[in-house]
């Protein structure tokens, strides 16, 4: 799950207010309302424009975007519902977009043995195949079911979440996510010399 | 949620070591939250402002103009119809203005000459623009050359 920024002291009546009380407030031009929605959900936000563009400049630009694009449409959302699934849509619309666009930057390499300090030749030899052969698994998965894996997978969202922020049906989402991982599976498989049992 | 596979432990390492952890560190909450906040200072100052008239004007334009131009073509399309009946049942069209004032333009007269067929297109024209006059087109295309 995301570790959320830390917090700049809201005032307690702005910590404390919910979602729609906020978004009320925006409705009608209140500057320390928006403010708290950004504080609330800008570590979330985060990270999903990161799974799905992968560049920490790029995911920065697209969440200001993204609550700039949120504030233009308001006025239309309803107050009823939580902010965070509606604003996360927008991120994964424009997010998915943008790659559409090849607008952004490649993904940022993982700095080679960086999470496995210590490790022997033949190990680190293996760690590079395991690698490749995600690399190669994940290209090659559709876009969305990337993100949907990346997602549920690396942030914890859940399968409704997700559906939620690409307009799908939860069905559809669980569907995704079980392609995705078999082929993932199936990747790794010669590697672990085991078999897929989702 | 309960529905939702359990997550994958080994899958998740591996996917973690691909693509890496959130680089939490290295963003800059404060300039976000900064930034954000400058570029929403106008869309905020508009939404305390409220929406002037020729915004909601504008915003109903967008639909009465597709709808009165939707309104136009369907009347346009109807009164066709209903002259070509008028014509298969010989009856003249000017019978139908025949108690209209007597100072109806010559455009009008000339309009409808031309949706119920009794007049070529070009008299048409000549009628609503006024005939084409030769000198003139001499003198425009002469000035043009100079």
């Amino acid at each position: 799950m995301v570790a959320e920024p830390e917090p700049e002291s809201p005032s307690d009546a702005e910590s404390s207010a919910s979602d729609g009380a906020l978004a009320t407030r925006v409705q009608r031009g209140d500057a320390a309302a928006f403010d708290e929605l950004v504080r609330r959900y800008m570590g979330r936000a985060f990270a999903v424009a990161y799974r799905v563009l992968g560049h920490r400049e790029d995911a920065e630009d697209l969440v200001q975007d993204a609550f700039v694009a949120a504030l233009a449409n308001i006025e239309r959302f309803d107050v009823a519902r939580p902010f965070g699934p509606w604003l996360f849509r927008i991120i994964v619309n424009r997010g998915l977009n943008a790659r559409k666009a090849r607008a952004v930057r490649r993904t940022e390499a993982v700095p080679p043995g960086a999470s496995a300090p210590g490790a022997s030749p033949q190990g680190e030899a293996e760690r590079a195949e395991i690698r490749d052969r995600f690399e190669v698994a994940l290209a090659a998965l559709p876009e969305r079911q990337r993100v949907i894996v990346r997602l549920f997978e690396l942030e914890g969202f859940s399968s409704l979440e997700i559906a939620g922020m690409l307009d799908l049906s939860d069905g559809t989402v669980r569907w995704h996510l079980h392609r995705a991982r078999r082929a993932l599976r199936e990747a790794l498989a010669p590697l672990h010399g085991d078999d897929d049992d989702e | 949620m309960s529905d939702d596979p359990m997550r994958d432990p080994r899958l998740s390492a591996e996917l973690r070591r691909v693509e890496g952890d959130l680089p939490l560190e290295r963003v800059d909450w404060a300039a976000m939250r900064r930034t954000a906040a400058e570029r929403a200072a106008l869309p905020l100052a508009r939404l305390r402002r409220g929406r002037a008239w020729w915004e909601y004007a504008a915003g109903w334009a967008r639909t009465a103009v597709p709808a009165a131009v939707a309104a136009g073509i369907l009347l346009a399309a109807v009164l066709a119809r209903g002259n070509d009946s008028s014509d298969s049942q010989s009856v003249a069209p000017s019978s139908a203005v025949a108690s209209a004032p007597a100072g109806a333009s010559a455009a009008r007269d000339a309009l409808e000459s031309a949706v119920t067929r009794n007049v070529a297109e070009r008299g048409f024209v000549d009628a609503v623009v006024g005939p084409v006059d030769s000198a003139w087109l001499l003198e425009a295309v002469a000035g043009g050359e100079r």
